[in-house]
């Protein structure tokens, strides 16, 4: 994505690849970690996509959150 | 003659924010010739007799693309004030469109923007292909200016055919976007709009929401090449998703030089710190040389529903969606279902709030009873099912099916009712007005009104901002976010869009249901308060005693080059 100014998200995201799955990104991104435990990582920080209306199924301008919420 | 009209003794609010002064306007033509105290004569002088004359209202969040069509005034908008709207928001323009497309996207505007199937078949002669040929079908008619967004979803259709809705772009695909995107600017566009929230007729995002970064980023610089907008729908129930959203529209501010815009922003009990960390999330965005502007609403959210038709107050409840989705003999026959009636009694009991509403079935009241339910008119769901002893849904389904599935229920104050707290943000510089909806949700609840509820309850009421302050965001703020700019102030050589108001009596009136669809059915509209006359272009349009004139002096604006 297009980045002029580095200003530190509210709480880290990315808009997956169209060609993008569940399994691909918590691969890349929590390369650490077990890969189902990190599937079920990444949806439980994503709920919204889990759950969402109509199938749960996220697209390319999804964001996808790959942090924990913030500290309330 | 020197001038073509005189408006003698006004008290001017300029659209500036400055302090208001006496004096005289003239116009000559479309135009403001000259403001101050003027002694040439005109062939027409009106005595405002101290009644505020400011420039014409924008309303930047409409959908009076269907409207337009059958009614070149979109009334009541006009009447309220408005003089140059703004349709086309959330991805979806009727424009540019093949025929093959026209039942796709007719479903999918129909269903998003809540109009009635028949009204807008009857309404819609689908004259129109290309986004220059849908504002030539409208010009002619026009008694309103139009700033008309192109949709995202119809460039992708345009493109892509219904390949739009299921994957992203080719690279090849992407460049004949931005030349398609280029062709509607030319034809008049004044942006583009997009969305990340809504979906369609079968529960499928929308085409614009298949795009990958790359091609909005690719439109995003054709809108840089003219220095257009960008209009968006986040997810704006969300703190963390919609700053997420705030960041990414900075992004394509700051990358490709162009404005920004989403709608809407709103305040909620469910998530009462989210409008806060909003605004300090743009706050630093600014400062950082982006421009995002939200729109907020001034009206708290007010709903109307009923069974008979689809309608999102039913957008977290599967069941009940499903069942408003159904033709009217399936439907009722669901409805009489006793083992469906259990799945709906259940489903109510239980259900996570829709974008973060607080929606609750008991607080519905009969708005619009049928022909069996006339003495329950205004009365509480709650209340009947205790007297009746059932279930709020049963008692919903019951008077429902008495009425033939007619009964309209309201449901008030769902959200953004916390009008201290709203006023604040409404006189927040970053904040902007809009997000009204105007032409759509035509059944749901009534879009007009806003620019006289701003000045009946947040400067009459509260005190919140003064009369100058609640033109300028309705008018100047508008505009230059817009990139409109010969309107939005009482200026020499500024379009002569004006609106005359009583500053001690401007408001909105109650909700009405008004039978002026093009085919039968009803909408709910809100008649003005306190406005006098409404000038476009220099013609006089909207005369509190007399109504509507026949002038037609609307524009496209910008002007199509």
């Amino acid at each position: 994505m297009t980045t002029t100014v580095a200003i530190p998200a509210r709480r880290a995201f990315i808009l997956p690849d169209p060609e993008d799955t569940w399994e691909s990104v918590a691969s890349r991104q929590l390369p650490d970690m077990p890969l189902e435990e990190a599937v079920n990582l990444l949806k439980s920080w994503n709920i919204f996509l889990v759950f969402r209306p109509g199938g749960g199924a996220f697209t390319p301008s999804d964001v996808m959150f790959v942090a924990p919420p913030p500290a309330a | 003659m020197a001038y073509d009209l005189l408006i003698r003794n006004a008290r001017i609010c300029d659209g500036s924010g400055g302090p208001s002064f006496r004096g005289d306007v003239a116009i000559r033509g479309s135009r403001i010739a000259a403001v101050g105290e003027i002694e040439a004569d005109a062939a027409e002088t009106i005595d405002a007799n101290g009644l505020v004359l400011a420039p014409g209202f924008i309303d930047p969040h409409t959908h009076y693309d269907a409207q337009l069509v059958w009614d070149g005034l979109a009334q009541p908008a006009l009447e309220h004030g408005v003089t140059t709207i703004v349709p086309g928001n959330c991805s979806l323009s009727l424009a540019p469109l093949r025929p093959e497309h026209r039942d796709l996207l007719g479903a999918t505007f129909r269903k998003i923007e809540e109009m009635p199937e028949n009204a807008f078949n009857a309404g819609i002669d689908w004259s129109w292909q290309t986004f220059g040929e849908y504002v030539e079908t409208i010009r002619g008619g026009l008694g309103i200016n139009v700033a008309p967004l192109v949709g995202h979803s119809l460039i992708r259709l345009w493109v892509m055919g219904e390949d739009a809705r299921e994957r992203s772009a080719t690279d090849t695909e992407v460049a004949a976007m931005q030349d398609a995107l280029r062709e509607c600017l030319d034809a008049g566009a004044i942006g583009m709009s997009g969305s990340w929230v809504d979906i369609d007729h079968e529960n499928r995002p929308v085409p614009a929401r298949r795009a990958a970064w790359e091609e909005l980023d690719a439109l995003c610089a054709v809108l840089g090449e003219r220095k257009a907008i960008l209009q968006m729908v986040p997810e704006f129930w969300d703190p963390d998703l919609l700053c997420a959203r705030i960041d990414l529209m900075a992004d394509l501010s700051r990358a490709h030089g162009i404005s920004t815009t989403f709608s809407p922003l709103f305040d909620s009990n469910a998530a009462p710190e989210l409008v806060g960390i909003a605004l300090d999330r743009i706050r630093l965005q600014t400062a950082h040389g982006a421009r995002v502007v939200p729109q907020m609403q001034t009206r708290p959210i007010d709903l109307s529903f009923d069974l008979g038709a689809p309608m999102s107050t039913f957008a977290t409840l599967p069941s009940w969606w499903a069942m408003t989705l159904l033709p009217k003999d399936e439907k009722l026959a669901r409805l009489r279902d006793p083992a469906e009636r259990e799945k709906l009694k259940s489903e109510m009991d239980s259900f996570m709030m829709p974008m973060s509403l607080d929606l609750d079935f008991a607080k519905a009241f009969i708005k619009r009873p049928g022909p069996a339910s006339q003495a329950l008119a205004g009365r509480f769901i709650g209340d009947i099912a205790r007297e009746r002893g059932c279930h709020i849904a049963e008692a919903i389904i019951d008077i429902a099916l008495a009425d033939d599935l007619e009964t309209s229920f309201g449901l008030d104050a769902l959200g953004h009712s916390n009008m201290a707290k709203i006023a604040g943000f409404l006189a927040e510089p970053l904040i902007g007005i809009g997000a009204g909806d105007g032409g759509a949700h035509v059944t749901n609840f009534s879009t007009y009104g806003d620019t006289g509820f701003l000045f009946s309850e947040y400067v009459r009421g509260q005190h919140a901002m003064s009369v100058e302050k609640a033109v300028q965001k309705l008018t100047h703020d508008i505009a230059d976010l817009w990139g409109i700019t010969d309107r939005g102030l009482i200026k020499p050589g500024y379009a002569a869009d004006m609106v005359l108001f009583d500053p001690d009596s401007i408001d909105r009136g109650p909700e009405i249901a008004v039978d002026d669809l093009p085919a039968p059915g009803f909408r709910y509209i809100r008649r003005a308060k306190g406005v006098s006359q409404v000038f476009v272009n220099g013609r006089r349009v909207y005369d509190r005693d007399d109504g509507y004139t026949d002038a037609r002096a609307g524009a496209i604006v910008p002007q199509a080059a």
